[in-house]
């Protein structure tokens, strides 16, 4: 008999129709919260999902960075403890494709970890419910007088080239119709502290903002800073730290007041933050008290550059998503990178 | 042979081994630029590729560029050794320049194009769409140090060439000069030949013509005898013998007759005032305007001896040269001092006295002050080997006030 015969096909039917039903029933993927699956059939393990931004300008982490981190806390044993008690075998690394996609993946979920922009962070979906356990902190950050907060401000300023840089005060509406048609630099992240509270404090003050169409576009607050020395703009709106750092790294600080004139200086804002699901809150979970003790750790240990970690709450955030409404309120989404 | 002919000629392998060296190290300075040349070209080619190719400067309508790499990649040239400084300017669409790095430059210095208008500037971009402009400051110090070492070893080089040339020169007219000395010389040999065999031939000829000259006198002796002749005959061979005296008596006086004779002579005592006058005698014809003093001791002084014709020779010599330096006019001190043991004789003119430089060779052969004169420089030299045949000496010394004192000593015979 050969299984070319129709009634060898025909008998062969009912095996390949089990065959297929087994296969349908194996559990695939790497998804799956049941440790005790079947010993006969491959498991993917199960791993604590990190998320974070890809490096673009001043924010986000190099990959580097983040298998440096995995390696470090493999290595630490009271952490792979809490993380074997809480059924996770290892952890894994997910390189979110900008602010965009790091949203729509925090409202969906998808990290038990993630290393947040402050203005995602802001734009979430409370429901979500992600807790902040930890901040970011450079040098150049500020310190809240009142606690360990590490804040930042954003600021508008202009160079020697503007015709206001010494006009002083500054008349309101010459300066507004000003920066109607003046060519602004500013940050592409959008962030928080150097672009939607400096914007905002702007247009408090002076009632109007620059349109978006005109704005150029720089990677980070240095690079404004150079654009607008340089003398490629006029107006540049940036992170102060990162304003006071460059000119320091230039040694143009004793020049400071003859080589720029800041407008706005916005209200402080707090850094980037690290959140975790709500049931790794360290107050309430061992595996996230482990996960804040390891990752300040290794940022002390330089793992993160320039970039160290410190505790923070989310207490300590309160007022994000008010300046973000405000933001909004004033300017309006409209004034987004085209 | 000659020691002269024995002697070999300088090598001339040294002298090809370090052109050849020479030129081996001039060839590789020139290598070692043409070297850097190229590398120079490569750094700033691979410079202007890096900005087009990552497209650093972006395009004229868009200012938006990336300061950081931009610094990044000029900082990485900058450590090279080639490229000094860099300065990179973005253009904009209304076609200014503005310079982006270092982004503070252009603040505090609004001029910094004339700055760099002498730096190498390397166009970023096509002509129709031009991204901006590498101003680069070449460090040259490599080549300029290569520079300089070439030019120093030129100049070394020509040098030495010159040198070399200028040695070969002096020493191509050492050798004519050498040759016109030994054509004159050689000429003067004949010349002296020539005189000698004068010499000889008036000799014989004097001692020729004395014989008939004595058999004459002998005859007109004869004749004179009392009785023989009449008066007027007497009287005419009276004169005729007188004449003959006269001849024989020039010719004793001068000395002439023992002057020219031949060598080999005997020594004899000679009187050497009486030489001296005898040899004042035998040049008063070159005497002019000279006046002769003399200062000669009143007793006879004691004998030397020598053959007298050559105290005559060497004493005519130095009375002669006396006549001959002064020129036909001024004062010739013959002086003679009577030692214990020696007699010396002063010959002193007044006239322009012997050159410090030739001082030391007048008494070597052909060493004549008198050359353009037609002197044979032979004559001091012949006065030298007198004396020393004599066992005497002589020596030159500055008169006072001016002239030439020339001092002969003579041993005296116990």
């Amino acid at each position: 008999m050969t299984f070319r015969s129709p009634s060898a096909r025909l008998a062969l039917a009912p095996f390949l129709a089990m065959l297929f039903a087994l296969m349908a029933l194996a559990p695939v993927g790497g998804q799956s919260n049941d440790a005790a699956s079947t010993p006969t059939l491959s498991v993917a393990p199960r791993l604590l999902r990190i998320g974070y931004l890809r490096p673009e300008g001043e924010v986000g982490f190099t990959r580097g960075q983040m298998e440096a981190l995995r390696a470090r806390l493999v290595q630490d044993a009271p952490l792979m403890q809490a993380c074997a008690a809480a059924g996770y075998d290892g952890f894994g690394l997910y390189e979110t494709d900008g602010g965009r996609d790091m949203l729509r993946r925090l409202n969906a979920r998808e990290f038990d970890l993630a290393f947040v922009p402050l203005r995602v962070w802001a734009e979430q979906n409370p429901a979500a419910g992600y807790r902040i356990i930890l901040q970011t902190r450079r040098e150049r950050d500020i310190t809240a007088t009142r606690g360990s907060m590490v804040l930042q401000r954003g600021v508008v300023f202009l160079s020697p080239r503007s015709p206001f840089f010494a006009t002083d005060p500054l008349d309101p509406q010459p300066f507004g119709a000003y920066l109607q048609r003046a060519r602004v630099a500013v940050v592409t992240s959008e962030g928080m502290a150097e672009y939607v509270a400096p914007l905002t404090s702007l247009a408090e003050r002076f009632g109007v903002a620059p349109p978006a169409a005109d704005f150029l576009w720089m990677e980070s607050s240095a690079e404004v800073v150079k654009a607008v020395l340089a003398g490629l703009v006029d107006v540049g709106v940036c992170e102060q730290g990162a304003l006071d750092e460059t000119l320091g790294v230039a040694g143009l600080r004793d020049n400071q007041a003859r080589l720029i004139r800041p407008v706005v200086v916005s209200r402080p804002v707090p850094t980037d933050p690290v959140v975790v699901r709500p049931e790794l809150a360290p107050r309430d979970s061992v595996l996230g008290r482990e996960l804040k003790r390891v990752l300040r750790d290794f940022s002390i240990e330089t793992g993160f550059g320039a970039v160290s970690l410190q505790s923070a709450q989310d207490s300590d955030y309160t007022d994000v998503p008010a300046l973000l409404a405000r933001f909004n309120e004033l300017i309006g989404r409209e004034l987004r990178r085209p | 042979m000659t020691p002269a002919a024995t002697r070999r000629a300088p090598a001339r392998w040294p002298l090809f081994l370090a052109l050849v060296l020479s030129l081996v190290a001039l060839a590789t300075l020139f290598w070692l630029r043409g070297r850097l040349v190229r590398e120079e070209r490569a750094a700033l080619s691979s410079l202007v590729r890096v900005f087009e190719r990552g497209n650093l400067l972006g395009r004229p309508e868009n200012a938006a560029i990336r300061f950081s790499v931009i610094e990044s990649t000029a900082e990485s040239y900058q450590e090279s050794d080639l490229i000094a400084r860099l300065f990179v300017a973005k253009r904009l669409l209304d076609g200014r320049e503005v310079l982006v790095h270092p982004f503070w430059y252009a603040l505090d210095n609004d001029a910094w194009q004339q700055e760099v208008a002498g730096w190498e500037r390397l166009p970023v971009g096509s002509a129709d769409n031009p991204a901006g402009a590498l101003y680069v400051k070449l460090a040259r110090g490599n080549r300029e140090a290569v520079d300089r070492t070439i030019l120093l070893f030129v100049l070394f080089l020509v040098l030495c060439l010159g040198l070399l040339v200028f040695r070969q020169r002096g020493k191509e007219l050492e050798l004519n000069r050498t040759v016109s000395e030994l054509e004159r010389r050689r000429a003067e040999v004949i010349r002296l030949e020539r005189l000698a065999l004068a010499g000889q031939l008036s000799a014989n000829i004097f001692h020729d013509i004395k014989k008939p000259i004595l058999n004459i006198k002998h005859e007109a002796d004869d004749l004179l005898a009392p009785g023989t002749l009449d008066p007027p005959v007497r009287d005419a061979v009276a004169a005729m013998k007188e004449q003959t005296d006269l001849f024989l008596r020039i010719l004793r006086e001068l000395g002439f007759e023992q002057f020219v004779r031949a060598e080999g002579d005997s020594d004899e005592y000679c009187d050497v005032a009486d030489s001296l006058e005898r040899a004042v005698a035998l040049v008063r014809y070159e005497q002019g305007d000279v006046i002769v003093e003399r200062d000669l001791p009143a007793t006879p002084p004691p004998l030397v001896l020598a053959p007298p014709y050559r105290l005559v020779q060497l004493f005519s010599n130095l009375v002669l040269n006396a006549y001959q330096a002064m020129g036909g006019k001024g004062l010739l001190r013959l002086r003679l001092l009577v030692g214990e043991k020696t007699i010396e004789v002063h010959v002193e003119d007044n006239g322009p006295g012997i050159a410090p430089g030739i001082r030391d060779t007048i008494f070597e052969p052909f060493a004549s002050t008198r050359a353009d004169a037609g002197g044979s420089g032979l004559g001091l030299y012949i006065c030298a080997q007198i004396l020393s045949d004599l066992g005497g000496s002589i020596r030159v010394e500055d008169a006072d006030p001016r002239g030439t004192r020339f001092v002969i000593t003579l041993p005296v015979q116990p």
